[in-house]
């Protein structure tokens, strides 16, 4: 370690403990100002990790399968680094490690966890030396940020090549044709598949927007004998050998939980599960967690443990009371994800919805997906709606063309639209999907009133 | 009164919220009790017999060559079909489809079926961001609504084969348009329309979605005239990005 590491440290810290002290929970910047001052920061600070760095790495689902990880990790009480706050590129990569490390730059952990946001994924790979990586899922997202998925899927697989150090672990979503694919080319030796085996779940049609509907293998459209959630599902190609590759962990007897009853589901021949959360999606983010726990051999009964009494991150289906009523909250950022939470609403009876919608870079300035998000299944019930945010418009236009039938009160400031969304609350439940940056202003608006505690307080 | 409506491609080309100007389309005509019949029609399928307004949506490079062959195919009878009037919308890689040629940056070049006077080349850069125009004056808009909004995410420029007699769709006042140079945005040939709008370009475009109604409805019944719907929200919505840019 040289001096210019021992200044970046210091500077980093010295920024992390101003922003704490002023109430922001500083996630980024000290990461930031910190590399610039030595740009190989993370390198030297992930090397120091003795068990290794985990990648995870995907569109959606990233947060909570690393909070998963985290939650399983803490109950078999391994010391963990761990970017929480979903701040996932190589500035949050390297606050998180600050936080953890001393004065003089020792890290004191023996284990990382890194939240990777996909564009970064060949810079994170390249710096840290992973022991394992997880690819979760690859879906349509912000495509004026991360252009098409294909182009996505190339950079992932050479950088993947070139930077996949040979006795890591690479654990691949096998239902997501795209990843498969990526693995397949790749042929590393200890790959690992998860995924679906159960078609009580899924359908025989494609139910929504599908992303990989062109084989990577031959450019043929994939043949489908399950489709789970989008385009992860159970396919070969009917122009090449290229199929779903065996599963090395099946899940099966999947049991869809509600807001009352847990979901419950099976792990290979490995382990039984309950998890307090709804959504298929869920499902896939918790396989991902257990497999990639059961790979760095944590006994099942933590596994077990930690997955029942898990609690959602912030924004994701989080229900925040007040008074005799609640806000549930839940973050939107892309077609598949925002259609997997309109699933787990409430069905058959009138709803309460405030969207909040943004058109920040970090939410992607194309709004266009609001018309790939089958709203049609949550507006014709929809009894009250709010629409707040700088495209607050568009998402009442979006919800007006879904058959949204109540009469939309638009109000492009936050403050004022929470105002008028707490006054609601105070009636009945009401449920608000807000995309990125207007989610983080929620959580301070919502901070501010007291309603939440600041999450660096928690345990 | 009913209308067919050809999705063409639906699978394969539907990248930026394409199905959002099926939906807008649908929707204005059920609030006018004209009734709607969309047919997806993808690789292999064929067109039914009458189509009243076609739509063609965008999609990535590998999709766009998956279809090209079949889109020769029914190159004949989308001509006729344009040529006789039927209106046509196409955004983005249909539009480049339904154009001379496009070329891709790493293969080879795809032979369009020529509806459009236009080329398009695969450039380095990509031009993405929030488009207005004013839109050209063949369509007949009124004097306080002539613009037209969307979002653009595209990296090939087209550029007319024909210079003097190649319409387009409109004039540039912020974005990039077909080439990001010339100003202009997309082509109109008869009553298709082809652009880089999306957003989708309908919802936020009523005036547009009408005009395609209307010239489909038109065809039926010469004196057919759209009832008139509460377009409030979509002007407001509209009118942001206008202001927001000019």
């Amino acid at each position: 370690m040289n001096t210019t590491y021992h200044a970046s440290v210091f500077i980093g810290k010295v920024t992390h403990t101003a922003l704490r002290a002023v109430g922001r929970s500083g996630d980024s910047l000290p990461g930031l100002i910190a590399n610039r001052i030595y740009p190989h920061l993370l390198r030297d600070l992930s090397k120091q990790c003795s068990e290794g760095v985990i990648l995870v790495c995907g569109t959606n689902g990233k947060t909570t399968t690393c909070s998963m990880i985290a939650a399983i990790l803490h109950a078999s009480g391994t010391a963990l680094i761990h970017n929480r706050s979903g701040s996932n590129m190589t500035r949050g990569h390297i606050t998180a490690f600050l936080s953890k490390a001393s004065w003089r730059g020792t890290v004191h952990a023996t284990l990382a966890l890194l939240e990777v946001d996909e564009a970064v994924l060949p810079v994170t790979l390249s710096t840290t030396h992973p022991r394992i990586v997880v690819l979760h899922n690859l879906f349509r997202d912000q495509l004026d940020r991360y252009g098409e998925i294909n182009t996505i899927a190339k950079k992932w697989l050479s950088a993947l090549r070139s930077d996949l150090p040979k006795d890591s672990y690479l654990i691949v979503n096998a239902d997501d044709p795209q990843l498969a694919y990526i693995a397949k080319e790749l042929n590393h030796p200890n790959t690992i598949y998860y995924g679906l085996n159960d078609p009580t779940v899924g359908s025989n049609s494609a139910t929504s927007v599908v992303d990989a509907y062109i084989s990577p293998a031959s450019d043929k459209p994939l043949h489908y004998s399950t489709y789970y959630l989008s385009h992860l599902g159970n396919y070969r190609d009917p122009g090449s050998p290229f199929s779903r590759p065996q599963l090395t962990f099946p899940t099966t007897s999947v049991s869809l939980g509600t807001s009352e009853f847990p979901t419950q589901f099976t792990v290979g021949p490995y382990i039984s599960l309950s998890l307090p959360i709804p959504g298929l999606y869920n499902v896939y983010n918790a396989v991902a967690a257990v497999v990639t726990a059961h790979i760095l051999m944590v006994e099942p009964k933590y596994i077990q443990q930690a997955l029942a009494a898990f609690v959602t991150v912030f924004g994701r289906f989080e229900r925040i009371p007040v008074g005799l009523h609640s806000l549930y909250l839940c973050l939107i950022k892309n077609p598949a994800g925002a259609g997997e939470v309109i699933r787990t609403l409430p069905r058959d009876k009138p709803i309460s919805m405030a969207f909040f919608a943004n058109d920040n870079f970090a939410d992607g300035l194309d709004v266009s997906w609001y018309f790939d998000t089958s709203f049609e299944h949550i507006a014709p019930q929809i009894s009250w709606s709010l629409f707040s945010g700088s495209r607050a418009n568009d998402m009442a236009l979006r919800l007006k063309y879904a058959g949204n039938s109540s009469h939309p009160t638009i109000i492009e400031n936050t403050n004022t639209a929470i105002t008028n969304l707490l006054q609601r609350v105070t009636h009945e439940d009401v449920y608000v999907l807000s995309t990125y940056t207007a989610t983080l202003n929620l959580q301070s608006a919502l901070r501010k009133r007291r309603l939440i505690a600041n999450y660096w307080k928690e345990k | 009164m009913h209308l067919s409506i050809a999705h063409l491609y639906p699978h394969t080309m539907n990248t930026y919220g394409d199905d959002g100007n099926i939906i807008c389309l649908t929707r204005r005509c059920a609030w006018r009790d004209i009734i709607t019949t969309v047919h997806p029609i993808d690789v292999g399928d064929d067109i039914p017999e009458a189509v009243d307004i076609y739509f063609f949506g965008g999609g990535q490079d590998a999709a766009q060559s998956s279809l090209v062959t079949d889109l020769h195919k029914k190159a004949e009878r989308l001509h006729a079909d344009v040529d006789s009037g039927t209106p046509l919308l196409a955004v983005c890689g249909g539009y480049q489809l339904l154009g001379n040629a496009y070329q891709p940056s790493n293969a080879d070049r795809l032979l369009g079926i020529s509806i459009f006077p236009i080329e398009t080349y695969a450039s380095e850069t990509r031009m993405i961001g929030n488009v207005v125009i004013t839109a050209t004056s063949e369509l007949g808009f009124s004097k306080d609504h002539q613009t037209l909004v969307g979002f653009e995410n595209h990296s090939g420029k087209t550029q007319y084969t024909q210079e003097n007699t190649s319409h387009p769709l409109g004039i540039v006042r912020h974005g990039f348009g077909n080439n990001g140079k010339d100003h202009t945005e997309g082509c109109i040939v008869n009553n298709a329309i082809g652009c880089y709008l999306h957003g989708p370009l309908l919802p936020k475009n009523p005036h547009l979605a009408d005009w395609l109604i209307q010239k489909a409805c038109s065809r039926h019944d010469n004196s057919y005239e759209l009832k008139l719907l509460d377009d409030a929200l979509e002007w407001t919505t509209h009118e942001a990005i206008v202001g927001r840019y000019v």
